[in-house]
């Protein structure tokens, strides 16, 4: 990095920090600058001042978990978790600064905000904005699917309604949310309540199970809960992906025979499956444990579906791409990206035809690093991995979000909190 | 804020716990303080195991040992818990549940987990259960996955000739 770049960073920390302050003293501003927490220098002194600000403020930078998209217009919107409240925020200018965020939930409940299960937003093809969350219970294991959406560009959520409908006080956790471009919405979650019937008869079962519910009228009523498939894993968050026209792709880490932990992928639609379960990933690996990885997936054409998942077996180590093909069950052009150890949490994005970003974290023993690799022929050839931001303290999942043909890397970090980083093929480095 | 062990580690073998009264306090664990734990169990053999509150298999290999405390097996037991500090009480309470409150036990010091991870194993990936046997000389060998009666069993009899 230049000097010339140093001295730029350094200005947009401390002019960054004067704004927030601004913002927060003037008590009127709807928008404060988050230039104090975009740049990867952030000194100790405005750390330390970050925190007590957080102490008082609601804001992305403050909060847990965030989690966005932009919509048609470019507008970046973001949920994130504050004092047992989703709130929801805007940003028109690429994460710069961000609007006063509204809650999500009237009532406070506790919410998961770990990288795995974390609250997910969603845009609708009429500006809706449908967000899902999961409701920690005070059971252990247990929790709700909880959905809310705002028909009003943000200003207001509908009360929260909870999308498990048997009324059981078990685990149904690690919601994913997904439109597809008829409208119609699908949430898919891990459950348990087949297990807890099977333990009330004395009988083993592994694991969780796959379940769905889908509404056709823009999130107003959803469909009763439907089982898709026995047996998933337990604590890895669900990948999951619009499937043509209509209807959505799941991807997840399954159980198959006693305990081996591979991925399983079905294709639902409105009035059900569509397309029974299949193994997708054979990597054998046999674990008796919580792997707390979970897949990324996104379609990338007719039934094609580019993937990238986590493996410990024997013979498959660290992160692997390939595309599955539904119609056949086949993974083509399967690929490690990296056998690091430490590599962890891969995102996919393909924001134009041909182009492929793969994104994942990894810790090298003094800083976590955000990786990212690209592919110009649709994951065939892979470029290799360089770094693309750092942090030296604690840090959240990565994820991938577009606007329009624009990659971003959306990260959360303790020290420098909620980035927005464009990506291009041939990166720089963003905070060294 | 973390609470700091009333108790010695060097008296916390499964055995003994049944001697100790029935309050859990968790260490708090620093990026130094697998070097603190070894150096605490110089040539002793431990078992050093990694556990979460959301890890379903962890609760059943909790369960494990403590049926094995009531078999009054003995040997050096060293939890480590990966959540928030914030969960101590939580993470007491299921110790207590188990009759582990004995038991040298420690809880992440920092958010930082990766950090704190790499300082354990470099090569672990953050699944748990995560178990290292470590013999007298402090060679260890790591297991993924729930631990089973046999697998304990063979350590210690192992440990025991």
């Amino acid at each position: 990095m230049t000097r010339s770049n140093l001295f730029n960073i350094g200005c947009r920390v401390f002019l960054g920090f004067f704004g927030w302050s601004l913002a927060l003293y003037s008590g009127a501003e709807a928008t404060f600058s988050a230039g104090a927490v975009t740049a990867g220098t952030v000194s100790t002194e405005i750390r330390q001042t970050q925190a007590e600000e957080c102490s008082s403020l609601v804001s992305v930078h403050c909060g847990a978990a965030p989690s966005g998209a932009f919509d048609e217009k470019g507008r970046y919107w973001v949920v994130f978790v504050q004092q047992e409240y989703l709130y929801l925020s805007y940003s028109d200018d690429q994460g710069v600064r961000f609007s006063t965020p509204v809650k999500v939930n009237g009532i406070p409940e506790s919410i998961y905000t770990d990288g795995e299960n974390r609250p997910k937003l969603a845009i609708g093809t009429d500006h809706e904005i449908y967000v899902s969350w999961t409701k920690r219970s005070p059971e252990r294991f247990s929790g709700d699917i909880r959905f809310s959406r705002s028909i009003d560009q943000g200003k207001s959520f509908s009360p929260a309604q909870t999308i498990n409908d048997d009324g059981l006080v078990t685990s149904h956790r690690f919601d994913a949310l997904i439109t597809d471009l008829r409208g119609d919405v699908y949430i898919a979650w891990l459950d348990k309540r087949d297990r807890l019937a099977a333990q009330s008869q004395n009988n083993a079962y592994t694991g969780a199970a796959l379940y769905y519910a889908v509404s056709t009228d823009k999130g107003v009523s959803f469909s009763p809960n439907q089982k898709v498939a026995d047996h998933s894993c337990e604590c890895c968050r669900i990948a999951i992906s619009r499937s043509g026209q209509s209807g959505a792709a799941v991807f997840w880490r399954h159980i198959f025979e006693t305990n081996t932990r591979d991925h399983a992928f079905v294709l639902v639609g409105p009035k059900g499956v569509s397309q029974a379960p299949q193994r997708a990933t054979v990597d054998n690996w046999q674990i008796d444990a919580c792997p707390h990885h979970g897949p990324a997936m996104m379609e990338v054409g007719s039934g094609h579906y580019a993937m990238a998942w986590f493996t410990n077996s024997p013979q498959h180590k660290g992160i692997y791409f390939g595309i599955f093909v539904a119609d056949t069950g086949m993974m083509m052009h399967q690929t490690s990206l990296t056998h690091s150890p430490g590599a962890s949490h891969p995102q996919l994005l393909r924001p134009h035809h041909g182009l492929l970003f793969a994104a994942w974290k990894i810790f090298d023993g003094k800083k976590t690093l955000i990786m990212l690799t690209t592919s110009e022929d649709d994951g065939i050839n892979w470029q290799p991995a360089q770094v693309i931001a750092e942090t030296e303290e604690a840090s959240d999942h990565p994820l991938l979000v577009q606007k329009g043909s624009q990659a971003y890397l959306s990260w959360f970090t303790k020290n420098e909190g909620f980035r927005l980083i464009p990506l291009s093929i041939r990166q720089e480095v963003q905070n060294q | 804020m973390i609470g700091k062990s009333i108790l010695y580690p060097g008296i916390l073998t499964l055995l003994l716990m049944l001697a100790v009264p029935a309050a859990a306090e968790q260490q708090a664990f620093s990026e130094d303080s697998i070097a603190v734990i070894e150096n605490h169990y110089k040539n002793e053999p431990f078992l050093l195991v990694m556990w979460s509150i959301e890890c379903p298999p962890c609760r059943e290999e909790l369960a494990l040992f403590s049926q094995l405390k009531r078999m009054g097996e003995n040997f050096n037991l060293v939890l480590i818990s990966t959540d928030h500090f914030s969960q101590q009480d939580t993470l007491n309470a299921i110790l207590v549940e188990f009759g582990l409150e004995g038991v040298d036990s420690w809880i992440f010091a920092s958010d930082s987990i990766e950090k704190l991870r790499y300082h354990i194993d470099p090569e672990w990936f953050g699944e748990m259960p995560r178990s290292y046997f470590y013999d007298t000389s402090h060679h260890r060998i790591a297991v993924s996955g729930k631990l089973t009666h046999q697998t304990i069993n063979a350590w210690l009899k192992d440990k025991n000739t």
